[in-house]
């Protein structure tokens, strides 16, 4: 823990960036209870803890391989690659209903597909940004397995609740689609309710990931639609999905 | 899973990480240019020899900041960044110690002790977070760190009447 400094540095009391950012990128694995009950009373810690998560890495970095110019022979491919690729997609594209980028967020090659079954017993696969009610049971679709995956749920009130697996460890993935066992039922808070998918690379606890949203969700102040990904152990990809519960 | 290449395997740990390493060497160099340069060079490093993308999350970290941390050493020894760092003012638990800059007690020191020097003093750090960090027991840490010690108490008088002279910095 740090030493005492001047106003405005941390404390004897704070802990160390290291520490945050284990805190941080390695909630589930490795776990430190007095970090984390520090940094829900310290409020320069908590300022640390939300530029520890906001920081981004500089775009363009990653261009860190420098492409070899193509021979002439290897650009007369290229290029010939390229005309027969677009006209296979002129082909194959089919118009899609429309969706509201605000609405509904992709990340990487994982998607959740939401079967809501109303109070009536009217089964319908939902899009993002539809209108539901409560008492709705929802069942989920994942693609883009294999992996370990689990859904949880932020309301209106901030409240994140874990939807699938309830408790316990992510459920296994085959390859392809996989329709998760069980079903949820909405509650009775009215709003947007925001589900985001976590699929991994390993198992991970549920618990985890609601703990991770909540950390997230501090540092967006509460503003629910601002989290797109979560930090979980191993390599994961999210996806999330928003329905806006009211009454009939 | 299926397997995934070393380039996509490194793309998803720069996408996770990049933006501490680029945080840490912000705060090391003080500078936005040299900060993505050693970002650059870290994860570079990770494309020529990928075994830390291997190991498991905590060591990953462990390994990145310890990366990081000799990348801005290295640079701030070649006085490419030497100016930055002797004006800043990010390390009060050294200032506290000894009154002087980290970029002044830098020079001379042992190049083996300052990372150490810069967990300790800049980061803070525990003990046994600097052993996690460094991958060495923390019975080496506590010895290192008395070496720096005798080290800072050997050296602090002299750079301390060479600042005042002007003949540092």
């Amino acid at each position: 823990m740090n030493h005492e400094t001047k106003q405005g540095m941390p404390t004897q009391r704070c802990p160390s960036d290291y520490a945050i950012d284990c805190h941080v990128f390695l909630s589930g694995v490795k776990d430190q209870p007095e970090v984390a009950a520090h940094l829900r009373t310290c409020v320069l810690c908590h300022r640390r803890l939300k530029i520890a998560l906001e920081t981004m890495a500089p775009s363009g970095v990653n261009d860190w391989q420098t492409p070899k110019p193509l021979s002439a022979r290897r650009r007369y491919w290229v290029t010939a690659s390229v005309l027969v690729a677009a006209a296979s997609c002129a082909l194959l594209v089919r118009p899609q209903r429309p969706q509201s980028s605000s609405e509904r967020t992709k990340g990487g090659d994982v998607h959740l597909n939401v079967i809501g079954r109303s109070p009536e017993g009217r089964v319908r696969r939902l899009l993002s940004g539809e209108a539901v009610q409560p008492s709705e049971r929802l069942r989920f679709e994942v693609v883009g397995g294999p992996g370990y995956a689990a859904v949880i749920s932020i309301d209106s009130a901030g409240v994140v609740t874990p939807f699938l697996p309830a408790a316990g460890a992510a459920a296994p993935l085959t390859a392809g689609s996989t329709l998760l066992r069980g079903a949820v039922a909405l509650d009775e808070v009215l709003g947007t309710e925001r589900m985001l998918l976590a699929v991994c690379s390993h198992a991970f606890d549920v618990a985890a990931m609601v703990h991770s949203a909540n950390v997230r969700l501090d540092a967006v102040a509460g503003q629910a639609n601002d989290i797109t990904k979560l930090t979980l152990p191993g390599d994961c990809r999210f996806d999330a999905f928003n329905l806006k519960k009211a009454n009939p | 899973m299926e397997a995934e290449t070393k380039r996509q395997r490194l793309g998803r740990t720069y996408d996770r990480f990049g933006g501490l390493v680029f945080r840490r060497a912000m705060k090391l160099l003080q500078d936005e240019a040299g900060a993505r340069d050693t970002c650059h060079e870290v994860f570079a490093a990770l494309l020529r020899d990928d075994g830390p993308l291997n190991r498991p999350d905590d060591e990953l970290l462990a390994w990145l900041y310890r990366a990081t941390t000799n990348h801005c050493l290295n640079d701030l020894r070649n006085r490419r960044r030497r100016t930055a760092l002797l004006a800043a003012g990010e390390a009060p638990a050294l200032m506290a110690a000894t009154g002087l800059p980290l970029g002044l007690l830098l020079r001379g020191m042992p190049e083996d002790l300052q990372p150490y020097a810069i967990f300790y003093y800049i980061d803070e750090m525990t003990q046994q977070e600097i052993a996690e960090v460094m991958s060495v027991s923390q019975r080496t840490v506590c010895g290192r760190l008395q070496e720096l010690r005798a080290f800072l108490d050997a050296n602090f008088s002299e750079t301390k009447a060479a600042v005042k002279e002007g003949k540092l910095g």
